[in-house]
């Protein structure tokens, strides 16, 4: 189709009228619009309610001169358009299209090609050194064990209605689609199962992994947390989920990315496959180093740091293979955690698994306290307690599909009272 | 203000419009009054202040022009500087002071002045009324309002096309738009504005958000696509804008020379340029070029020496040109280094390659010169004056410094953009099917009436793109 149109039409009739009445519609598409601008009232809010809208400015000398007024304009014209709401849903609507065709094509093309190879008891995918084990069916006790967990999670929303409580799916290889068009397996979306559960006002996210390049940049070959990059995605996606109800500040930034001299590991799934991989196959143990106000930690009642950080920093490695990089540098959470910032003025509740480890201190800063309880003592640590405590004014529940499916916060069946 | 805003759209263009066509046809001279108030508002709205150094460019050069119509050479210099002047001190202060540091090692502070929109286009139509006045070409204009609205009349004013003062002094003074001739103009503006809302713009959001990554996380596929992206966004932004402004000077009675003519279809890099923002190089051929005595045909091939004497005077000639191209385009050294490229590609054609090129299949030479030009845009877009930095670029094109785990177009969900880009692609390297124009042919009403209905559903369409989107840059718009 040439785009350099010829415009040397035949000067018949029919391109007169044709003409005439183009012109005429197209002046009158033009001229209805600007109309409206004077017709309708002036909107604030969006129709749906999610947009605040910018009103005609007034003309000044000032804004003239510095160009805010010619700006604001723009603006005003745009989200006062009488279509504005259409046109927003248009555009998103059109952009979806696209990307859910090219998605299409993309993924007919690779469900061409093997996806899971078995390696031992876990499998490589796609033929690369990425490991997983097979991906997560529906469990008619999985199912059971979340409806209990999302039920306690309503009701202790319910018991403080001051807090805003919020939910974070850590996302593994496991829960991935996939291999459903190429193994024949039907993976069970527990993410969204949890979030249809839960009641409407907890805020609800989780990891997302766009294609098998993305989650290769995000997640060990063989151990199954996040790699310093799935991390800081984690981080931003939680701080963002906040962000709407709690004013938290810009994302901390990143001074560099540490690597302890190429420092190669075994993960969880090679370790317990007792697979025997070439270390130049293995992964690279590193961490983002955040920039941080200094802050202080107890671990229970002792005033301490957890982990091996300081180790670490100061070059003492342990460069054995089968150690543990994860669990050792930022160490397990026996006891409850608890970390304070000098310049947050509300407080935080993390309870969550080996996820949230690697982004405890960023999360915290946002915040003047932040008490950090590892699912696995949920029972232990007393959570109605520290909420007297501390009055938080958030509650953030993070973990992976095993963290909702067990580890509940009160026994029995009035755990939801 | 650019064309793709409400504010041009809602309130500018009924602005003019209204009034101009109430007007009676034969008061031409309030007709040009309006264009002239409502161009001069055009250009103050975005640069208030400037308005003033275009003013006095122009009036300054209405001044002298009574000087060059007598064939004064003072005149005709003075003509020059006057309009040349503004144009160095606004766009190159800042590169000559940086250069002048790196080189002496010195600490002059940099005049942090910033580019009037749309000097280096107006520039040059202000100098093609200087020149072909000296030369005879056109006639002096005595109506200084006339002058002005020539230099400021607000399709061609910010971005071109580069409008000669021969190409419009008839219609300035004698003009008729009819309702085919509006029609065809607004037909011409809406291909403009769909070309710049619907595929440039997606491009464009493509080339930022790849730029905008870790650079270490950028693999050479996605740096090819960032390129391809942008190469599809340049051509799309200009060349729509220039039927933009072909189009609203068609509606008012002006007739502009075209400035794109399918240029990703060239099979080679002559071609390329031949096809590639006519109206400059036209201007760098007719003003700068042949005056130096273009390809030294001029010479006696047979005087002793003169063969290789017209070889070089062609390579010196393409030299001064190419490396004058890449300047215009920018104050930096990726710009000159993009045009010193071509002047090398260029000259390669012309006295190595060039005629094996002509002898390839048509596939094969539009390829290699795609390749070519892509590759040109890569030099381009890094606007860098660090050499390193841009060897650093290429290298990584061409898979030096690899990434360990490269994003991809999902990861920054790009899917859809880039489909719009092979789109852009597939317009822009291929010609209409010629069952198009059969059934054009044989259906002229019928394809008339559907292409009229399928430009105003165009029309209402972009219009929504602009509502909706909020990416909307405009990459001439600094040149």
């Amino acid at each position: 189709m040439s785009l350099e149109i010829n415009l040397n039409i035949n000067n018949g009739k029919a391109q007169r009228v044709i003409s005439v009445v183009c012109t005429a519609l197209a002046a009158g598409m033009i001229l209805l619009g600007s109309l409206m601008y004077f017709l309708l009232d002036q909107r604030t809010v969006s129709a749906s309610g999610s947009q605040e809208l910018t009103l005609l400015p007034k003309l000044t000398l000032n804004g003239y001169l510095d160009t805010t007024f010619q700006r604001d304009l723009e603006q005003g014209l745009k989200d006062q358009f009488f279509l504005h709401d259409d046109a927003i849903a248009m555009t998103y609507g059109a952009k979806g299209a696209l990307r859910a065709l090219y998605n299409t094509v993309q993924n007919a093309a690779r469900a061409t090609g093997a996806g899971l190879e078995p390696m031992g008891d876990v499998y490589r995918m796609y033929g690369t050194d990425w490991l997983t084990n097979l991906p997560y069916a529906y469990s008619a006790e999985d199912d059971a064990n979340y409806r209990r967990k999302a039920a306690e999670i309503n009701a202790f929303a319910a018991r403080y209605p001051d807090a805003h409580v919020y939910v974070y799916y850590c996302t593994r290889s496991e829960d991935l689609n996939w291999f459903d068009a190429i193994e024949g397996t039907r993976t069970f979306d527990y993410a969204a199962h949890l979030k249809s559960l839960l009641d409407p006002k907890i805020g609800f996210s989780k990891a997302k992994f766009h294609d098998f390049n993305d989650y290769c940049r995000r997640m060990y070959r063989t151990d199954h947390h996040w790699t310093n990059v799935g991390a800081l995605q984690g981080y931003t996606d939680i701080l963002l989920m906040m962000s709407g109800d709690l004013k938290l500040g810009r994302a901390c930034s990143v001074s560099h990315t540490e690597d302890f001299d190429g420092l190669r590991w075994k993960g969880s799934r090679a370790r317990e496959a007792a697979l025997t991989i070439d270390e130049s196959k293995l992964d690279i143990f590193a961490v983002d180093q955040f920039i941080l106000d200094d802050y202080r930690m107890w671990f229970g009642d002792r005033e301490q740091r957890i982990g091996l950080i300081e180790d670490y920093a100061q070059g003492y490695v342990n460069r054995e293979l089968g150690f543990d990089q994860y669990l050792n540098y930022y160490g397990f959470e026996s006891e409850v955690i608890r970390l304070q910032f000098p310049k947050g003025d509300k407080n935080l509740l993390i309870i969550g698994d080996s996820f949230a480890r690697a982004i405890r201190e960023p999360i915290a800063s946002h915040f003047l306290n932040t008490v950090y309880v590892n699912f696995r003592i949920l029972k232990e640590a007393d959570i109605d307690a520290l909420m007297r405590a501390y009055r938080f004014d958030a509650v953030l529940f993070m973990g992976q599909q095993d963290a909702w499916s067990g580890y509940f916060m009160y026994e029995g069946e009035g755990a939801a009272q | 203000m650019t064309f793709s805003t409400l504010t041009f759209l809602a309130l500018f263009l009924p602005g003019v419009m209204i009034p101009y066509f109430l007007c009676p046809r034969k008061w031409l001279g309030v007709r040009n009054t309006i264009l002239l108030i409502t161009s001069v508002l055009f250009y103050a709205w975005g640069e208030p202040a400037n308005v003033i150094l275009i003013l006095i460019c122009v009036s300054l050069t209405y001044l002298v022009s009574f000087m060059v119509v007598k064939k004064s050479v003072f005149g005709l210099v003075l003509g020059i500087l006057i309009n040349l002047v503004p144009l160095i001190v606004f766009k190159y202060a800042n590169f000559l002071v940086l250069n002048v540091n790196n080189l002496f090692g010195l600490d002059i502070p940099s005049p942090g002045l910033t580019l009037p929109i749309g000097i280096s286009f107006y520039t040059f139509q202000i100098l093609t009324y200087v020149v072909d006045l000296y030369r005879g070409t056109v006639k002096l204009q005595r109506n200084p309002a006339y002058l002005t609205l020539y230099v400021f009349f607000f399709p061609q004013l910010i971005a071109g096309p580069i409008v000669r003062y021969s190409d419009i002094e008839l219609e300035l003074n004698k003009r008729h738009s009819s309702v085919e001739d509006i029609w065809e103009g607004v037909q011409r503006f809406i291909v403009g504005l769909a070309k710049k809302m619907l595929v440039a713009n997606q491009a464009g959001f493509i080339v930022s958000t790849i730029q905008g990554q870790q650079q270490s996380e950028i693999g050479a596929g996605l740096l090819w696509i960032s390129v391809i992206s942008y190469g599809v966004q340049i051509y799309f932004d200009f060349s729509g804008y220039s039927d933009m402004a072909i189009g609203l000077g068609r509606i008012f009675g002006f007739h502009f020379l075209e400035n794109f003519q399918k240029p990703y279809m060239a099979r080679s890099i002559t071609e390329f340029w031949r096809r590639w923002h006519i109206s400059l190089s036209t201007f760098f051929r007719d003003y700068i070029y042949i005056p130096m005595g273009g390809n030294g045909v001029v010479k006696d091939d047979f005087a002793p020496g003169g063969k290789r004497a017209r070889v070089w005077v062609h390579i010196r000639n393409l030299f001064i040109v190419w490396g004058l191209t890449g300047l215009w385009h920018g104050a930096s050294w990726n710009f000159v280094l993009w045009g010193l490229y071509y002047f090398a590609l260029l000259t390669l054609e012309k006295y190595v390659y060039g005629k094996w090129l002509e002898r390839m299949p048509a596939p094969a030479s539009r390829l290699i010169t795609c390749f070519f030009y892509t590759v040109g845009w890569a030099i381009f877009m890094t606007e860098t004056n660090s050499f390193v930095e841009l060897g650093h670029y290429l290298a990584r094109l061409f898979g030096a410094f690899p990434a360990a785990y490269p994003l991809t177009l999902r990861a920054l969900t790009l899917q859809g953009s880039f489909l719009v880009v092979i789109l852009g692609l597939i317009l822009s390297m291929f010609d209409t099917p010629k069952l198009v124009h059969s059934l054009r042919e044989r259906y002229p009403v019928r394809q008339l009436v559907i292409r009229s209905a399928a430009l105003l559903g165009l029309l209402a369409l972009c219009v929504l793109f602009i509502v909706g989107e909020s990416f909307n840059p405009f990459i001439y718009f600094r040149f």
